[in-house]
């Protein structure tokens, strides 16, 4: 009796401790599924980042194997093959080495280096299809190539013998890779096989030239001096008074204010003109950007909201049309107009004597409610604007008719254009320009109206959003 | 409904499929009627985009530009389309996206969480279109925040809103 009492009085009495063990197990079993999970978790992102290393190396192992086959081979046919194989290889490498978890200042010479490679053979292989041969100068490039790939596989081998070990901790490269960012004081980042070897193979990859040649990657596009930014400097006043009159609405009580020491590329001055509407005056507000040497305008953008669509595209491009020729834009001609969402958006292109020239081009956004113009971006037209002296074509229309493709059903007359190309010496290919069908697809066809060759294929795409080229 | 029994409980499970509660049948069906609803949804979502790049592009400017100024987002949708132009950066939109490490956003998963505004997309198709404030610019960051001493070796050419942007 007693001693029953005094048992569950004692059970009674333990109840918290009892409490406290189970929850003491609960959670140390709670604490080691979550550790497990999170180990399994980390052995599976960490196999990601292997497997992007593990690819990396046999890309530029493929691309060192494929530029050496494209010197050895002695026909074009070989050789196009070869140099396809560095296009596609480089391209993979470039894509393998930025999925790895190393911060960008320690990759981007080597991206660009494999960027470039790959852009270089593809160029090069489209000009050895034409041309049947190889120049001089294009054959030491490849050379070089080959020297600095062979660099970069030694570099990537040297790393993946301390890769391949299975010490390394990608999650933990990653989380450094982090903290560079945000550096904390006070810790010091622990030697790294992964980030020491990138920054080894980078400094290889820096000796490497400036490489300028035909395509959209060469060094030559960072250089692009601005031909249309003519006239004496202006100064932030004078701007002030440029934005004022430029905009599409009236803007003389708005305030001004003007930011400097903006740069675009090429070194182009800028003053951004901020234009603040008086409050509750109802009107917007808007930045624009006015060169410092001519003053002329480059973008301009209306903020405001948007109503419900009133207007439709045609009418868009009759306001966009008046806007142009109200500042003072001559001769500019719509292209493909299209709707997006409640707003349109409105490519002009220049022409001269007839011919359309494609990379003087002017885009205005119109609103769809009410017809504003909502922002103006003459950068293209302005670095590339000159007064051209066009040649006469060495081919007409008919013949360079007979140079499409069979499949190809012209739908309008041909007409003469300038269109923006990738090579270094002439960035402008003067063309017969074509518009048809193939297949029930949309196509503008250029055929070099000089050289009789076929300079580019355009696809018109039509989407619930207005056509596009593509 | 038209399942054999067994089948039934194979599917979802036998404690539900026992289940005489009217209430719980109720609560499955309000479930999967809210799942096909957010489905839905989800799905008008995407087909009005040009593509998945100006969502992307959307989401990443709604998570590293909320708050800034409209020309600010631009911007930052800018920069991601002179990247993709750079060889030093990868060559689409969602490799620059999700290059490792390169926005924070990202990496802690705000990217997803936040579903961007009218604003952001209309934001993201200005930049697609070819709209740049920035005049070329490959990297932007908050000067109010901790980064590192390398990123300020860059010659800044813009500030907008807090960003600035760089070359």
């Amino acid at each position: 009796m007693t001693d029953g009492t005094s048992g569950a009085r004692g059970k009674m009495r333990n109840w918290p401790q009892a409490l406290l063990l189970v929850i003491v197990i609960v959670s140390l079993v709670f604490a080691y599924s979550q550790w497990a999970a999170k180990q399994r978790l980390e052995v599976a992102v960490g196999n990601q980042y292997f497997r992007s290393f593990f690819d990396l190396l046999g890309n530029v192992d493929n691309v060192r194997v494929a530029l050496s086959k494209s010197l050895a081979s002695g026909s074009p046919r070989l050789r196009v093959g070869a140099l396809s194989d560095v296009w596609r290889e480089a391209s993979n490498a470039q894509a393998n080495l930025n999925n790895l978890p190393v911060t960008h200042k320690v990759l981007a010479r080597t991206s660009a280096f494999l960027t470039q490679v790959g852009d270089f053979a593809f160029t090069t292989a489209r000009k050895v299809a034409n041309q049947q041969v190889m120049s001089e100068d294009d054959w030491n490039k490849l050379v070089d190539m080959k020297k600095q790939s062979e660099d970069l596989a030694r570099g990537l081998a040297d790393m993946q013998a301390q890769v391949s070990t299975g010490k390394v901790n990608w999650v933990r490269v990653a989380e450094q890779a982090k903290s560079e960012v945000k550096p904390k004081p006070g810790t010091s980042a622990t030697p790294d096989v992964v980030k020491d070897g990138f920054t080894r193979v980078d400094e290889q990859v820096q000796t490497f030239p400036t490489l300028i040649y035909d395509g959209p990657f060469s060094d030559h596009i960072e250089q692009i001096r601005p031909r249309g930014i003519t006239g004496a400097e202006i100064t932030a006043d004078q701007a002030k008074e440029v934005a004022r009159r430029f905009v599409p609405f009236d803007a003389s009580s708005h305030s001004a204010t003007v930011e400097e020491n903006i740069k675009a590329k090429g070194d182009i001055d800028i003053y951004r003109v901020r234009l603040d509407a008086p409050k509750r005056s109802g009107k917007p507000d808007a930045v624009v950007d006015v060169t410092k040497k001519g003053g002329h305008v480059v973008l301009m953008n209306v903020a405001r909201d948007l109503d419900k669509k009133t207007i439709d595209l045609a009418e868009s491009v009759k306001r966009a049309s008046a806007f142009l020729s109200k500042v003072g834009m001559v001769n500019m001609t719509p292209t493909f107009a299209s709707e997006v969402g409640d707003v349109s958006i409105v490519p002009f292109v220049y022409t001269q004597d007839g011919v359309v020239i494609y990379p003087d081009q002017v885009k205005v956004k119109v609103a769809l409610d009410n017809g504003d113009i909502l922002s103006y971006d003459a950068l293209a037209y302005l670095t590339s604007h000159t007064m051209r002296r066009l040649p006469k074509p060495s081919i007409d229309a008919d013949e360079a008719r007979e140079l499409l493709s069979p499949a190809l059903t012209v739908t309008e007359p041909a007409r003469l254009a300038v269109i923006p190309v990738e090579t270094v010496d002439t960035p402008e290919a003067f063309c017969w320009e074509f518009r048809g069908t193939s297949y029930g697809e949309q196509f503008f066809v250029y055929i070099n109206a000089e050289k009789g060759t076929e300079e580019k294929v355009l696809q018109l795409i039509t989407t619930s959003e207005g056509s596009l080229t593509m | 409904m038209f399942l054999p029994a067994d089948a039934k409980r194979v599917l979802i499970g036998r404690r539900y499929a026992n289940m005489r509660m009217p209430n719980a049948r109720i609560l499955v069906f309000v479930v999967l009627a809210v799942a096909v609803v957010i489905g839905t949804v989800a799905h008008i979502g995407r087909a009005q985009s040009r593509s998945g790049d100006v969502n992307l592009l959307a989401r990443l400017i709604a998570a590293e530009a909320e708050g800034e100024p409209y020309q600010g987002m631009v911007a930052v949708g800018a920069v991601m389309l002179n990247r993709v132009a750079s060889p030093k950066f990868p060559n689409s939109i969602s490799g620059c996206v999700f290059q490792p490490g390169a926005f924070e956003s990202v990496s802690n998963g705000l990217i997803w969480r936040r579903s961007p505004s009218r604003q952001a997309i209309s934001a993201a198709r200005d930049a697609m279109n070819g709209y740049d404030p920035t005049y070329g610019c490959v990297f932007f960051w908050n000067p109010a925040k901790p980064v590192s001493g390398w990123i300020w070796s860059r010659s800044i050419a813009v500030k907008i809103g807090k960003h600035v942007f760089a070359r």
